[in-house]
Parts: structure tokens; C-alpha cells; sequence
């Protein structure tokens, strides 16, 4: 019984050991660097700053726009830039406006769950 | 008997063998993990998008250098040594992504002014791997094409940006134009002088504020033709030398303040005559036209919310005769009135960048 | 001459060599392939280029041009003088071979009746779409004054704001 258990082969299972490890090790390094591609490129799709720059064009310009009671233009096309940036951009806008004195302050509020974009601009 | 000492038993070398065998099969296996691994070729496409992204719709920086340079400019393509460029950047502003102004794309393309491509890894690529790369501009309307760095190989990493390559405003005052606003004179005298407007106030701060179309007397190219003189000469006068532009003076006005003069400097030639490609100086003769062609920036150290006066004088060789002539009407305004000035136009223009 | 002494070390050996084939096994079971199209770096190129080419478009040419090219298309319908423009900025190259991208473009608006996003056609090029191709979307917003087809309010005509929606790809 004695002789059975010996310790002097032992190393060859650590050799094994030691490889298995490194080959893991090295695995894991592979998979991680293959990915660095895919995700440079997501993170710039993701982010959305073309819809951010568009949205916030239009609604500049809406605040440009008239009231009047025929059309009512302004609160037309503030409404149905949050109706659209909802259903096709995923997006919640909220926009308000105050006006103290001579200036105006217009305050935009953008998030598509993800990204979430302030701004208050301030005319004249 | 058989001693135990020294002597390899059967067993162990069976076992050896077979782990041998076994750890040679997997280390011939390894190199096989790595196919397709290469940490730079990775982030080339990465890479290629990012110098897009600086190019197309940053405005660039002079670096901290840049303190007050003869020319007063602080933008980056104002900066005599290359040193002061921290980044570049083609557009005109950073609210106007993808829209290039003209002179930024003249100095990034200019070869005897950035070295490829150590000066331009330096101010566009700002990485540790010495990429070499190829910067591409074409515009759509000539297929001019422009560019910097080397043929790209096979493999390479690659960002098409479509973008609008901005042209200077010009001026052109012909013979219609000159009758249209009266600028000829039914005087006789030997010296006419005719002067040219810029009102900085009114092209910057007044109703057009975007800077894609404003004309900036400061840093843009202004160009004046004035043509058709030979078809305003009395031809009483025909048989008389021609006459000459004796002086090209310029004056700043700054509102509320008396006239100053604007230093000339005696090395930036302005003055074109006849269509010919080499600047002349006064006094020189005048055929059928001149033209003025002042450069980015020659304007530049004109005060703020000034008038600047183009006056140009006629000598007409001591004959009394007529000529161009508005010291009686209205000085001919740049601005932006198209009739005057051809406006500032925007041409489609592709950019590619490739990296490897 | 034969003794048992040596059997550990070949059951060692053995083990030591089970060990390797198996982790060796694993890992190269679960190296993923990764095809350039999984990195979506060919996406992301297509859609830069298609909002870049939305932004040209809605540029104007000078100051003296007061309704950018895209907003009058989108106000006229003018979907031969889209095509045009939007292929000819899209498949434009700096060398000398044009590049040949396909695209299908929407105007989504309003509906007043019960405010709800509706799509209109707008222009194709001339492969069509069929679904199964790997497109990308890019989107501009305008604010045009129209009125959108099948509306009989008041509020229709006047200033709107619309979604200038475009699908691209490679054949």
C-alpha cells in the first residue's frame, strides 16, 4: 500500500497541469480581443448622435415659428417631433419654454433609455 | 536481483511517453489559436473613423503656442510654424460639421507644409502604432482629387465621409455693372479714384449669422475683378496711352473713431492684372482689367467692427479724361447682396480616409 | 524484471495526458468564428456615410437659397430628383470606380387623425427592396410645409415636421 502512493511521478500531472492553465489563460485572452472590433463599432451605432444634432435643429427652429390660430405651427410641429422621435427613434423629448424679461429659455430634454442629452438654449 | 536504482522501469516510460506524445499534439495545436490575431490590423476601420470624425467636423486647435502672432489669428491654419498646429480640423466651425472651409483644406493638403506623415500622425492620428495612411478629397463637380500618403495596400481600414467643400465669395464689376451703378464720371481730371466697402459689422454681426455662408473679411479669401475697362474709355482718348493704377490705399473705420490706415504689408501681393498669374505692383498699366486677390488673413489685423476701404487711384497720364469713378456715387459695398457678390457657394466633395 | 513499482507513473503520464486533451477540447470548441460582418464595423461605415449623405442634402447651396434640396424634394415629392442626388452623393468615390449602394427612402409624418407616425414612399433605387437584404437605417428631420396625402383637417397644411427615413445596403 505504501509503495502505491507515491509522490515522484507527481510532476508530470503538474506539468499538466501548468499547461491546461496557460492554454485557459490564453483562451480567455483570444476570445476577449476578438471582440474589440464589434464593440468599437457598436458604440459609435449606438450612440445617437445624429438623431440628437436633428432633433435639436428642428426644435430650435421650431421656436422660431409662429403661433397663429389658423395653423397654430409651433405647438403642430413641437407635438409631432415628440410623437415621431417616440415611435421611430425611441425617444421621450420634452420641451418648455419661459420667458423672463426680454429673454427666452427653451428647455430640451431628450433620452432613448440609454443616452440622455439636456440643453437649455437661451434667445436672443 | 534486479536493483531499483538507476534503472527507468517499463511503466514510467510508458507513461512518459504518452504524456510526451500527448503535450506535442497540443502545442502543435496552439498556433492555430492565434490565426487571424493581429493587435494593430484589428482597429484599423476603428482608427480610419476616428481621423474622419476629427477631419470632417472638428474645427481643429492651434496649439498653446499660438499667443499673438503678427497675423492676430488664433485658428490653426493661420499659424506660420507648423509647431503651432496641436490638431487638425476642416471644418469651418464646430457648429457646421461637414462643411470644410477652403483654406484649412489648402493648408492640410499643402506637401511643403506638413511632412507625411510624421507632422500629420502627430495632429490627426494621436496614436502609440505608427499607422500610414491615405487621405483622400474629391470634389464631385471637377474631380479635382487631392491627397496625402501612400498608395494602400490589400488590406486596410477605410471611412468615406461625403462633406461640402467651401468656396471664397467673389466680386466681378464689368462694364454693365460699372454703367448699372454709375460708377463712370462725365469729369475730366487726370486722377479718378474708385473705392471698395467692407462693413465687417454688417457681414458678421447683423442678419446672417451662420458661418458657413458669412463672408469673413478677416480670415476668408476676397476676390475683386473688375473687367471691362477698355469698353469705359472715352474713345476720344483711344489714341492716348493707357492709364495706370497709380496707388491701392487701405483704410479702417472703426465706428465713431477717425480713419486709420491699415498697414500694407510689402510682401503679400494683391494685385493681378490682365489675367496674369504673377502679382504686379503700382504704378503698372491697365488694359482691360485688374484683378484684387487679398488672402486669408490679409485683413487681419483690421480692428473689430470696422469699415475697410479698398481705394484704388487712376492716373490718366495728365489727360484729362473720364473713368471708373465713384467718388460722386456710393463706394462699391462687398456684402451680401448677390448682385454685388457672388456669395460663398458649398460644393459636394467626398473625403476617404485609409489606415494600415 | 517486471515490477509494479512504476505503475504511478503511468497512471500519471495517462492522467497528465487526459488533462491536456480535454482542456485542449474545450478551448478550441469554444473559440468563436468571428466573420467580419459580426463586428458590425461594415454597419457602422454604411450608416455614417448614408447620415452624412441626409446632411449634404439638406444643405443649401449659398445664402440666397432659403429651402435646403431635401426640403423641397420632400415637399414636391420629387422622388426622380431624390434619386438622382442621394445616389450620386452616395456611391461617390474619391478614385475613379463609383461604389454601388441600394437604398429605399420613407417620409414618415404625422397622422392628425389619431396621432400616429404614418410612412410614405418616397424613392428606390432600382433594386428593390425584399426584405432579406442586411440593411441599415439612417434618419433626417425636416420641417416642411405640406400637406401630407389622405389629410382633410385644417391643420394639414402649414409647417409639419417629418422624418426623412432611409434603408441602405450592399448588394
Amino acid at each position: 500500500m505504501a509503495r502505491l502512493m507515491n509522490d515522484e511521478a507527481q510532476w508530470i500531472v503538474l506539468m499538466g497541469f501548468i499547461v491546461s492553465f496557460s492554454l485557459f489563460f490564453l483562451a480567455v485572452l483570444i476570445n476577449q480581443s476578438t471582440i474589440v472590433g464589434q464593440t468599437t463599432a457598436e458604440a459609435v451605432s449606438e450612440f445617437p448622435k445624429n438623431d440628437i444634432r436633428g432633433v435639436r435643429g428642428v426644435l430650435t427652429e421650431s421656436t422660431f415659428l409662429d403661433d397663429e390660430s389658423t395653423y397654430r405651427n409651433k405647438t403642430t410641429v413641437q407635438n409631432e417631433i415628440v410623437i415621431l422621435a417616440l415611435s421611430r427613434q425611441n425617444a421621450i423629448i420634452t420641451i418648455s419654454s419661459t420667458t423672463i424679461g426680454e429673454y427666452t429659455y427653451t428647455e430640451i430634454h431628450y433620452n432613448n433609455g440609454v443616452i440622455g442629452y439636456n440643453e437649455i438654449t437661451t434667445f436672443p | 536481483m534486479t536493483e531499483e536504482n538507476g534503472v527507468m522501469s517499463i511503466d514510467f516510460l510508458a507513461g512518459f511517453t504518452i504524456f510526451m506524445l500527448s503535450f506535442i499534439w497540443i502545442a502543435t495545436m496552439v498556433p492555430g489559436l492565434f490565426i487571424g490575431l493581429n493587435a494593430h490590423g484589428i482597429d484599423y476601420d476603428a482608427v480610419a473613423y476616428r481621423t474622419g470624425v476629427i477631419l470632417v467636423e472638428d474645427p481643429g486647435a492651434a496649439g498653446s503656442l499660438g499667443v499673438l502672432r503678427p497675423r492676430g489669428i488664433f485658428s490653426w491654419e493661420f499659424q506660420p510654424d507648423t509647431r503651432d498646429v496641436a490638431r487638425f480640423g476642416l471644418a469651418i466651425s464646430k457648429d457646421t460639421p461637414n462643411i470644410l472651409n477652403d483654406y484649412k483644406t489648402d493648408r492640410f493638403f499643402c506637401a511643403t507644409a506638413f511632412a507625411y506623415p510624421e507632422d500629420y500622425r502627430n495632429r490627426a492620428f494621436f496614436t502609440d502604432h505608427p499607422y500610414l495612411f491615405n487621405i483622400s478629397l474629391k470634389e464631385t463637380d471637377t474631380n479635382m482629387v487631392r491627397s496625402v500618403g501612400d498608395l494602400p495596400p490589400d488590406n486596410y481600414g477605410y471611412i468615406r465621409r461625403d462633406v461640402k467643400l467651401r468656396q471664397p465669395s467673389n466680386a466681378t464689376i464689368d462694364h454693365l455693372k460699372i454703367k448699372a451703378f454709375g460708377y463712370t464720371t462725365t469729369e475730366n481730371v487726370t486722377f479718378h479714384r474708385f473705392s471698395i466697402v467692407m462693413n465687417t459689422t454688417e457681414l458678421l454681426n447683423d442678419k446672417l449669422r451662420n458661418p458657413a455662408y458669412q463672408i469673413n473679411p478677416f480670415t476668408d479669401r476676397i476676390i475683386i475683378n473688375i473687367t471691362g475697362l477698355e469698353q469705359i474709355r472715352d474713345p476720344a482718348f483711344s489714341a492716348s496711352p493707357y492709364p495706370n493704377i497709380s496707388a491701392v490705399d487701405f483704410y479702417q473705420h472703426p465706428h465713431g473713431q477717425p480713419s486709420l490706415t491699415i498697414p500694407w504689408y510689402p510682401s503679400e501681393d494683391f494685385l493681378y492684372e490682365d489675367g496674369n498669374t504673377t502679382p504686379v505692383r503700382p504704378p503698372v498699366d491697365v488694359h482691360d482689367g485688374v484683378s484684387l486677390i487679398f488672402g486669408p488673413g490679409f485683413f487681419s489685423t483690421v480692428l473689430p467692427n470696422s469699415d475697410i476701404y479698398i481705394n484704388l487711384t487712376f492716373g490718366m497720364n495728365g489727360q484729362e479724361q473720364p473713368y471708373l469713378n465713384n467718388t460722386q456715387t456710393l463706394p462699391f459695398a462687398y456684402n451680401y447682396d448677390p448682385v454685388n457678390v457672388t456669395q460663398p457657394q458649398l460644393k459636394d466633395a467626398v473625403l476617404e480616409v485609409a489606415v494600415w | 524484471m517486471v515490477n509494479e513499482g512504476g505503475q504511478l507513473y503511468t497512471i500519471e503520464g495517462v492522467a497528465a495526458a487526459l488533462l491536456l486533451l480535454i482542456t485542449a477540447y474545450f478551448i478550441v470548441n469554444s473559440t468563436s468564428v468571428y466573420t467580419p460582418g459580426d463586428t458590425h464595423i461594415s454597419d457602422m461605415q454604411l450608416e455614417v456615410l448614408g447620415a452624412d449623405a441626409l446632411a449634404v442634402m439638406d444643405t443649401a447651396p449659398d445664402s440666397t437659397v432659403k429651402k435646403s434640396p431635401l426640403r423641397q424634394i420632400v415637399e414636391q415629392e420629387d422622388s426622380v430628383l431624390f434619386n438622382s442626388i442621394f445616389l450620386q452623393t452616395i456611391n461617390a468615390r474619391a478614385g475613379q470606380r463609383q461604389d454601388d449602394i441600394q437604398y429605399m427612402a420613407n417620409v414618415t409624418y404625422v397622422d392628425p387623425v389619431d396621432n400616429t407616425a404614418t410612412s410614405m414612399h418616397l424613392a428606390n433605387s432600382s433594386r428593390p427592396f425584399t426584405g432579406t437584404e442586411h440593411a441599415v437605417r439612417v434618419s433626417r428631420w425636416v420641417l416642411v410645409e405640406k400637406t401630407f396625402p389622405g389629410c382633410a383637417y385644417t391643420s394639414c397644411s402649414g409647417m409639419h415636421a417629418a422624418l426623412v427615413e432611409v434603408l441602405l445596403w450592399r448588394d
